[in-house]
């Protein structure tokens, strides 16, 4: 297996932490400048012009939560279960998509200096105290506060703990993230307790912007 | 069963549809104004402040996406085998989040009505087409030319369905996309039999903007 995205966290973060979790064969291919002109221009390896792709037994695997979903399955981390699937969904819908990508556009995608500390000082204010908030009552509310459903691994807590790389432990934004961090008691705890499973792997992370 | 939504097609248009074809009996609940502002306040139906929001036995399911798949779990519309539900989630995810967003920022955030035709025009000369291109190889290669994965409805198909109701068969944007799908056949004629499936369903649709 090969997994191609950019030098960055962004949306392939959640699929590299799974893998690395289910002890799986992989490469993780970084597709920067020159290699990326070729890949993109490769319309059977990179069906819509866009990574992450996931290249699995020949075969190309394109989008980035579909490809999550899809690991998840192959290596056990989508319930079964309808009700505890809808979780699974519900919760990596909200943090890819509501939390994670609201920041990417709002702050990353901004070009103006000014306007970018003017975004991201709001999203401090509103934005993440919101989601820390979502995120600590489903960890109150389930029965163990170690996972965000049921008590092992499923494909949200990859997709969380791709967002304290992302962001909450991130050098340029660390300062900002640890002190709201504290009003969230389940979650700093989930957050000690997921990534101690992920030292090695966090050791031996690569500096990225995002 | 109540869907819950804007008075829109939007999000939650593939889960009216899924519902209509399943000939499940559901309220399609449209939220305005007052009703709206009642409903974002109550943290236990509304637990993320947005719609669409599905209700069952007492529960409520948030996340328009999770709710799809949990209705497509339920009614047989997201296949058990691995492989057959990546392409599910791939072309879901292409129509949700690559396709339907750009479509839905130039209709509502364009700051005049001169910036807005002048933002559509260029998805009908650039958007609209790769996304129709996509669509057309994907049904091309599919073993049906008749859904868009395998030989019978899945999410996918309610997503595209709703697309199609949204933004192809549209009263404000019909002149300038059909013509269009003249160089996708496949899809057209996938377009055309899909809706002869909810004639009826579709004769009575309210009116709505998006």
């Amino acid at each position: 297996m090969k997994f191609y995205y950019f030098d960055v966290y962004g949306r392939g973060e959640p699929v590299r932490l799974l893998l690395t979790h289910a002890k799986a064969e992989w490469e993780d291919v970084r597709v920067t400048g020159p290699t990326w002109q070729e890949f993109k221009a490769d319309k059977d390896k990179c069906k819509y012009g866009q990574i992450p792709v996931l290249e699995r037994d020949g075969k190309y695997y394109s989008q980035s939560l579909a490809i999550l979903r899809y690991v998840s399955g192959l290596h056990g981390y989508y319930p079964e279960d309808l009700e505890l699937r809808f979780q699974a969904d519900e919760l990596t819908d909200l943090i890819a998509e509501d939390f994670a990508m609201t920041i990417i556009k709002k702050v990353f995608f901004v070009k103006d200096e000014e306007e970018k500390k003017q975004e991201w000082n709001k999203l401090l204010e509103e934005h993440f105290p919101k989601h820390f908030g979502f995120l600590e009552e489903q960890l109150k509310g389930n029965s163990s506060h170690e996972f965000l459903i049921g008590d092992s691994y499923t494909m949200p807590d990859f997709v969380l703990l791709s967002t304290y790389i992302s962001h909450i432990n991130h050098p340029n934004r660390k300062d900002d993230l640890q002190p709201i961090l504290e009003n969230y008691p389940l979650l700093k705890a989930y957050y000690e307790a997921r990534t101690a499973d992920f030292k090695d792997y966090l050791d031996n992370l690569p500096e990225c912007s995002g | 069963m109540k869907v819950y939504y804007f008075d829109l097609y939007g999000r939650a248009e593939p889960i009216r549809l899924l519902l209509t074809h399943a000939k499940a009996e559901f309220e399609d609940v449209r939220l305005t104004g007052e009703s709206w502002q009642e409903f974002k306040a109550d943290s236990e139906k509304c637990k993320y402040g947005q719609v669409p929001v599905f209700e069952k036995d007492g529960k409520f399911y948030p996340q328009g996406g999770a709710i799809l798949r949990y209705l497509g779990g339920v009614h047989g519309y997201y296949p058990e085998d691995v492989e057959a539900r990546f392409t599910v989630d791939e072309i879901t995810n292409l129509l949700d989040s690559d396709f339907l967003p750009k479509i839905g920022e130039t209709i509502f955030y364009s700051k005049s009505d001169e910036e807005r035709k002048e933002g559509f025009a260029k998805l009908v000369e650039e958007h609209y087409p790769k996304f129709f291109g996509f669509l057309e190889k994907q049904l091309t290669s599919n073993s049906s030319q008749e859904f868009m994965v395998g030989d019978s409805y899945t999410i996918a198909d309610f997503v595209a369905i709703a697309a199609y109701i949204s933004h192809v068969q549209h009263p404000h944007r019909k002149d300038q996309i059909e013509p269009l799908l003249d160089t996708t056949p496949t899809l057209k004629a996938y377009f055309d039999t899909r809706a002869a499936d909810f004639k009826d369903y579709i004769n009575n649709l309210p009116e709505c903007s998006i």
